[in-house]
């Protein structure tokens, strides 16, 4: 058996002396460990071999600390700091990182006794205030966590992590009345950060106002808390190198827009490994996104000699060809039967293949949608949706072209279907609205209305709805 | 297996029937809480996933669950367990499901082939109650694949009665309950589906280790929604999912747990899923379900994080007569202590001291029970990692984990007995489903813990008593279990509520009996039953230390 408890005669030797010993990477890692990623092991070995050079150093045991941190190894990344911290006990950076590795860890009151003395001895330092006023409250000290958030607050006025922290601490304290000053404070401050959207969603939501409440706690769902960087978080991020992270990095950056840059990422993995089929899918939605089509075709094509069922391979694919076809079709009005095939050809795998996912039936209702296969391409749509479509395009699309075949309550159920699905989208209200008109339902058309009003207040189309409404009596 | 132990087993529970209620004085740290007696009480079954190398897809990892149910009608609890299976075509049988019955002191007979309840699918969890009304406890087991419906004859036998009542379904089928939603007296069907797996569908996923590893169910972005089925009242069920709008939710489901959880008269339906929003399905009236987990506040961390769910809990955590939801997580998360409020729930795991004692294990059944009769709820929580992560317990079983057992205060906090578990020493384990019950008629809680490719553990309730016990098998008029039903005991001036329930833990069905701890000193001083349909009925003060049957009166 083992656990962070048998680190402990490690931690030993580094309490007496002004150097700690000579370090191999095999001692290092966990027992059991077969295989590392070879960029993390030579990151590793680089380290490494700082610190057999210079053993006295401080500073280069604590970047083995970092990269060992940076690789998720946090009980060896804690033994290592604290190797660091023997020999430079006023390392702070230091010890800031221990507290989160021992956070991570699990050890929550080495945590914050690490961060105690962090802020003890930098009374000013806003990352380490940031978080031991987070680990206050998380242990339900809401006076020392409240006395923090406001210090912080008044060293960093034009920022939303006091106002934050003290709305969550008066929530927790029970006074939503005086939290929901803080948040709105914090959401001005904020710039649309989801997470805070989430907080003053639960505070509007313990204070009974469940309709604004749901819509932010949606909009702020699964979002992380807005940190204060440390000093050593760009050297930590050098040493983010395994695979993994490399594609979910490249995955982030083209997320953002930034595809040029996961695509360069990627193209190195790919050369590292040509077969590795994350990869290659990575690379062609980059390919793709960067408009080089025909390269994207290709690695989708090898993808898919590797491994012929890879839906998301297919669909792709299929996206390719369909864009092109609309190219066409705004271009010249018509599309080639030839593209139409491949396109229909590629959707089909992808259904074949993947057709328990809801993206699959929706690539194949578009290509669908291009071949004038319209009623086909509904009950593609109404497929995606009973697999749990969540984009209300899907919806407004699908009940567009029901509507069109002449199916008004079928339209109508769909929009209906997507008003349920979602609280946060407004199209399907917006859309849903000459419904309830027609049926001359008032309480229902003003319903909507004020859901459409809370959803998207700023929107220009409000001003004429609202005559819509009254317009027609309603 | 010893026969010597076999032999002196019984001997031993008899003594504590005997007078094992006072307290021993003893610190509760220093004496084990429970006695693993497993192969010793004839509960030999290894959990067989069907092949020994595994191919790290997603099932085998994920189960298997367990029951405890009165299949012969004797008035003890019979175990059942689920066992794993072929995945696709070609794979090897893996050992039946098996059905073992109990003596009334603790012991077990493998009973499965006359009972006619072999089944070679891959077993995921079940639910147990007398669906058709004839008398006998039924039971639906889920599967990765089709779920089965064995009806209970009444004569030792079970019939798959599957088809006839219409239940088909290929889903992966995960925690499963009976309850009746819609008031009419007959008991409805709701389970939960994790996601929509197949062979074909897998994908390759690496741990941070770069070693091939189970993947998260995210990475197969394939959830699914649960189902609920309107029990005919002729045998029948009639998949409900679609006009409830059950349906139109999707989740990893995996854990799930009923009752009035918005206090309107309705029983409502609280889902776990894994890595996606928790489900609180209100019951609207007139068959129509919502959700409004997001709203009262049990949908996410309080940090707005899905977390892992597993197991889930539908107790009175913190003894202020609401009941509390909580939820067994992934490495890395907490255990979430979801408190009822006023208006709803909020996440005050905080503030029960224990966040640091769970965030190193991956936690999936749960149960709460007065394990040592103090008056106040403890509860046990079976880990077992999902992929590989370092520090290891063990080198041998790498995702093995030891379970936990916490200590409660009455006041919603708890402390961690140790060693961890309970046990004499700490036992490493892939904890799964765990189901909580009297199995030997001592009138305390035991518990049977199912290990995802190790063999069950019975663990035998052996907990220095501060106190006594009081059990009550409540009845509707037709002699049915009244589940849903709500129990106020008050004894020593102070109130505990417990709810009769069977679907709680992680795939898993439990003792519909409920328990009590009475303690020393304190006199049992009243006892009030809310009925499901909201009627009251003082039961008075009965006494305690033994088992009390109640039958509703059928004159209300």
């Amino acid at each position: 058996m083992r656990s962070v408890l048998a680190l402990l005669p490690l931690l030993l030797p580094a309490c007496g002396g002004a150097s700690a010993p000579p370090v191999t990477v095999a001692e290092l890692l966990p027992a059991g460990v077969q295989e590392v990623d070879p960029a993390v092991l030579e990151v590793l070995e680089q380290r490494v071999g700082a610190v057999n050079r210079d053993l006295g150093s401080a500073a280069v045991r604590r970047s083995l600390a970092l990269a060992l941190e940076a690789n998720s190894f946090w009980a060896e990344a804690i033994a290592q700091y604290r190797l660091a911290l023997g020999m430079d006990a006023a390392d702070w950076d230091a010890l800031l990182h221990l507290a989160g590795c021992l956070r991570q860890a699990g050890d929550l009151s080495g945590e914050l006794d690490a961060l105690e003395r962090v802020v003890a001895a930098r009374p000013d330092d806003r990352a380490a205030l940031n978080r031991l006023a987070v680990a206050r409250l998380d242990q339900g000290n809401l006076d020392g966590a409240r006395e923090l958030f406001r210090t912080l607050r008044s060293l960093l006025p034009e920022h939303p992590h006091g106002p934050l922290g003290l709305g969550q601490v008066e929530l927790e304290a029970g006074n939503a009345e005086v939290a929901l000053e803080h948040l709105e404070s914090a959401r001005a401050l904020g710039r649309g950060a989801p997470f805070i959207d989430f907080v003053l969603g639960q505070c509007l939501a313990e204070l009974g106002r469940t309709d604004e409440a749901m819509v932010l706690l949606d909009r702020g769902a699964d979002s992380n808390r807005p940190q204060i960087a440390t000093a050593l978080e760009d050297e930590k991020a050098r040493y983010s190198v395994s695979r993994a992270d490399r594609i979910s990095r490249a995955g982030r950056l083209h997320e953002a827009g930034r595809s040029a840059e996961a695509r360069l990422i990627l193209e190195r993995l790919r050369e590292q490994d040509p077969d590795d089929v994350p990869v290659l899918n990575n690379l062609a939605a980059a390919q793709m996104k960067l408009g080089r089509q025909d390269e994207a075709i290709a690695t989708l094509e090898h993808v898919l000699e590797l491994e012929p069922n890879q839906y998301a391979a297919w669909f792709n694919l299929a996206s390719i060809h369909f864009d092109r076809g609309q190219e066409q079709m705004s271009a010249s009005g018509s599309v080639d039967a030839d593209l139409i095939a491949l396109a229909m050809q590629a959707a089909d795998r992808a259904v074949e293949f993947g057709g328990h996912l809801a993206n699959m039936h929706v690539m194949r209702a578009k290509v669908l949608m291009l071949a004038r296969s319209y009623a086909e391409a509904v009950t593609e749509f109404q497929a995606s949706i009973r697999l749990g479509m969540t984009n209300e395009d899907v919806y407004l699309n699908c009940s567009k072209v029901q509507m069109n075949l002449g199916d008004q309550a079928g339209g109508i159920q769909t929009l209906m279907d997507g008003a349920a699905r979602n609280p946060s989208w407004a199209e399907v209200r917006i859309q849903l609205l000459p419904y309830w008109v027609a049926r001359r339902d008032g309480l229902a058309a003003r319903g909507v209305l004020a859901e459409i009003e809370a959803l998207i207040p700023e929107d220009p189309r409000l001003p004429k709805l609202r005559d819509y409404l009254k317009s027609n009596g309603l | 297996m010893s026969t010597l132990r076999l032999k002196t087993l019984p001997l031993l529970l008899v003594a504590a029937c005997g007078g094992g209620e006072s307290s021993t004085g003893s610190s509760s740290s220093s004496q084990p809480w429970f006695e693993d007696v497993g192969e010793a009480c004839g509960a030999a079954v290894v959990h067989d996933l069907g092949r020994s190398e595994r191919r790290y897809w997603i099932p085998e990892i994920t189960g298997s669950g367990l029951g405890l149910f009165d299949a012969d009608g004797d008035g003890d609890l019979d175990l059942f367990i689920c066992q794993g299976g072929a995945l696709q075509d070609g794979d090897p049988a893996s050992a039946s499901d098996a059905l073992l019955l109990n003596d009334g002191l603790g012991n077990f007979t493998d009973i499965t082939a006359s009972a006619g309840i072999e089944d070679h699918l891959f077993g995921m969890g079940c639910a147990a109650a007398d669906y058709d009304a004839d008398g006998d406890i039924d039971l639906f087991v889920t599967n990765v694949g089709r779920n089965v419906l064995w009806r209970n004859e009444g004569d030792g036998t079970f019939t798959d009665a599957t088809e006839e009542a219409g239940l088909v379904d290929e889903a992966w089928g995960t925690s499963a309950a009976f309850l009746d939603y819609d008031g009419d007296g007959d008991l409805d069907l709701f389970y939960c589906n994790y996601i929509r797996w197949a062979a074909t569908n897998e994908v390759p996923c690496n741990n941070k280790l770069g070693e091939p590893d189970y993947c998260h169910p995210n990475n197969y972005d394939a959830p699914d929604s649960d189902r609920l089925w309107r029990n005919e009242g002729d045998g029948r069920f009639v998949d409900a999912s679609q006009e409830s709008g059950i349906s139109k939710s999707f989740g990893n489901g995996l854990g799930v747990a009923w009752g009035d959880l918005t206090g309107d008269g309705r029983v409502d339906i609280y889902v776990a899923n894994d890595g996606m929003a928790n489900q609180l399905w209100v019951n609207m009236g007139s068959g129509r379900f919502q959700d409004q987990a997001l709203a009262k506040g049990c949908a996410l961390s309080g940090e707005g994080k899905a977390e892992a769910g597993m197991g889930v809990l539908l107790e009175d955590l913190d003894g202020d007569l609401r009941q509390d939801l909580f939820v067994t997580h992934l490495r890395s998360e907490t255990n979430t202590f979801y408190r009822s409020k006023a208006r709803r729930f909020a996440d005050d795991t905080r503030r029960t001291g224990t966040v640091e004692a769970s965030l190193n294990f991956t936690a999936f059944g749960v149960g709460a029970a007065d394990f040592d009769h103090d008056g106040a709820l403890d509860y046990y929580v079976a880990n077992g990692r999902v992929g590989d992560a370092t520090p290891r317990f063990s080198e041998e079983r790498v995702l093995a984990e030891p379970d936990q057992l916490f200590r409660g205060a009455g006041d919603g906090t708890f402390t961690e007995v140790l060693p961890r578990g309970g046990t004499r020493e700490e036992v490493l384990s892939l904890g799964r489903g765990a189901a909580f019950g009297d199995l030997d008629g001592d009138g305390d809680i035991d518990a049977v813990v199912a290990d995802n490719g190790g063999p069950v553990r019975v663990l035998r309730n052996v907990a220095p008593k501060r106190g006594t016990w009081l059990l009550l098998d409540l009845r509707e008029a037709d002699g049915r279990t009244a589940l849903g039903a709500r129990v106020t005991l008050q004894a020593g001036g102070r109130k505990q509520l417990r709810q009769v329930q069977t679907a709680y833990s992680f795939c898993a069905t439990n003792d519909p009996r409920v328990h009590f701890g009475v303690p020393e000193g304190a006199q049992v001083e009243s006892i009030q039953v809310e009925w499901l349909d909201g009627t009251m009925q003082d039961l008075g003060a009965l006494e305690p230390g033994r088992l009390h049957t109640v039958r509703r009166s059928s004159d209300r």
